[in-house]
């Protein structure tokens, strides 16, 4: 009895490693479905044989792996980042990979010439830093990466939809090598703004020890504190209309009227930021 | 040793990508009458088409979706299955495959007979 429990547990288990990779409105029929085939098969194979037991290992084997089995009964493969992107995702991964770890060690750099103390605690916070800028810049790379291979994905489906037959006429001009946005530059830029922000948002680390008396050291940062995190929602603002900007001439590819228009946008709210943060920055000093 | 391994892995793939192109007519040839899919496996294991269950599951689900297929669960028996048969679009599909797969036939068989001479 105990080995029939086994048995079904093994099924069990088999169906569900198939179905929780699936749809979940797929999953209650090919349950059934599957579980049907199991038996029909273990049926079968049990004809003129003895040794039940070893039977529905046999069955699952011969069924072989649930993910193999699931990607069959899935119709079209998903990718976050599909293989005509995935080629360029890389390259853009490994220049910001290597962006953070040059960025974030010039800074560091700066602070152990600034301040020998401390070494080991600044050691401590580089690698924390280190992990921060690199999850940071994962997690944006891929972001703008699936929001394209998603749009381009829709786009193919639209155009397949909607247009019928292709012509050659379609083809998009060439644009202008002036108007043409190198890939390259956005992504420098993108890397600036998120350095420079993160320097801003990690402007405790920055500062000296200065004698206090004959023994006691006493930490000054660069900037004031009480500044910088009144400002930081703002610059949380700005770094996000920064990005968005670069993501959006990355997407579109080329100078147009509406994207210039946008810049436009952008770099006002920038001087209007500027302009609100002025008495911020004056009152700060004052109370300083 | 090594380029005969290779030659029959090779082999085997192009294979699987020919045979990949008649499962369709395989499968629509059977389901003139209801079928499940295991004694559909049966039927076709049987006149000589040798089809993986994780293929020919997903496959029948598929033509179920495009229309060629019609569906019914009979909960009757002790083990409650799913059967097939042609709707009356497979019907029309089907024939229009079967005039197709004669034409392409024809045309193999004259590519192939034909390719020793000049």
């Amino acid at each position: 009895m105990a080995a029939v429990r086994n048995e079904e547990e093994l099924i069990g288990r088999y169906v569900y490693a198939v179905t929780s990779r699936l749809p979940a409105g797929q999953r209650a029929d090919i349950e059934r479905e599957l579980r049907g085939l199991i038996e029909d098969m273990r049926e079968e194979r049990s004809q003129g044989r003895e040794d039940h037991a070893t039977l529905t290992e046999e069955v699952l084997t011969a069924l072989g792996h649930p993910g193999k089995m699931a990607a069959q009964y899935r119709e079209t493969k998903r990718y976050l980042i599909g293989p005509e992107l995935f080629d360029t995702y890389w390259v853009v991964m490994k220049v910001v990979a290597i962006l953070s770890l040059i960025g974030v060690t010039i800074a560091f750099g700066i602070q152990l010439i600034l301040d020998l103390s401390s070494t080991e605690q600044l050691f401590v916070k580089y690698i924390g830093l280190l992990f921060e800028v690199g999850v940071h810049a994962v997690t944006w790379v891929t972001l703008v990466f699936a929001i394209r291979e998603y749009i381009g994905v829709k786009a193919a489906d639209m155009g397949r939809k909607k247009k019928g037959a292709w012509h050659p006429s379609q083809l998009p001009s060439i644009p202008d090598t002036g108007s043409r946005i190198r890939i390259s530059g956005s992504i420098v830029s993108m890397m600036f703004y998120i350095f420079f922000f993160v320097i801003f948002v990690y402007s405790n680390l920055f500062g000296i020890f200065l004698h206090v008396g004959t023994s006691a050291y006493k930490y000054i940062p660069f900037w004031n504190q009480d500044v910088v995190r009144q400002v930081l929602p703002f610059f949380y603002g700005l770094l996000v209309l920064f990005l968005l900007r670069e993501v959006i001439k990355l997407l579109i590819g080329q100078w147009t009227t509406k994207l210039s228009l946008y810049t436009l946008v952008v770099d006002a709210a920038i001087f209007i930021i500027y302009v609100v943060l002025s008495p911020i920055n004056r009152s700060g000093i004052r109370a300083s | 040793m090594d380029d005969n391994t290779n030659e029959t892995e090779l082999i085997q793939g192009l294979m699987q990508e020919l045979r990949r192109g008649t499962l369709i007519i395989s499968v629509l040839s059977q389901l003139m009458k209801p079928q499940y899919g295991y004694s559909l496996v049966t039927v076709l294991a049987d006149r000589g088409v040798d089809i993986d269950v994780g293929t020919l599951y997903p496959l029948l689900r598929r033509l179920e979706k495009q229309g060629l297929l019609a569906s019914e669960w009979d909960t009757d028996e002790a083990r409650p299955r799913k059967y097939y048969l042609l709707s009356e679009l497979g019907k029309v599909v089907y024939d229009r495959l079967c005039t197709e797969w004669r034409k392409m036939t024809n045309i193999m068989e004259g590519l192939i007979d034909g390719s020793g001479e000049e």
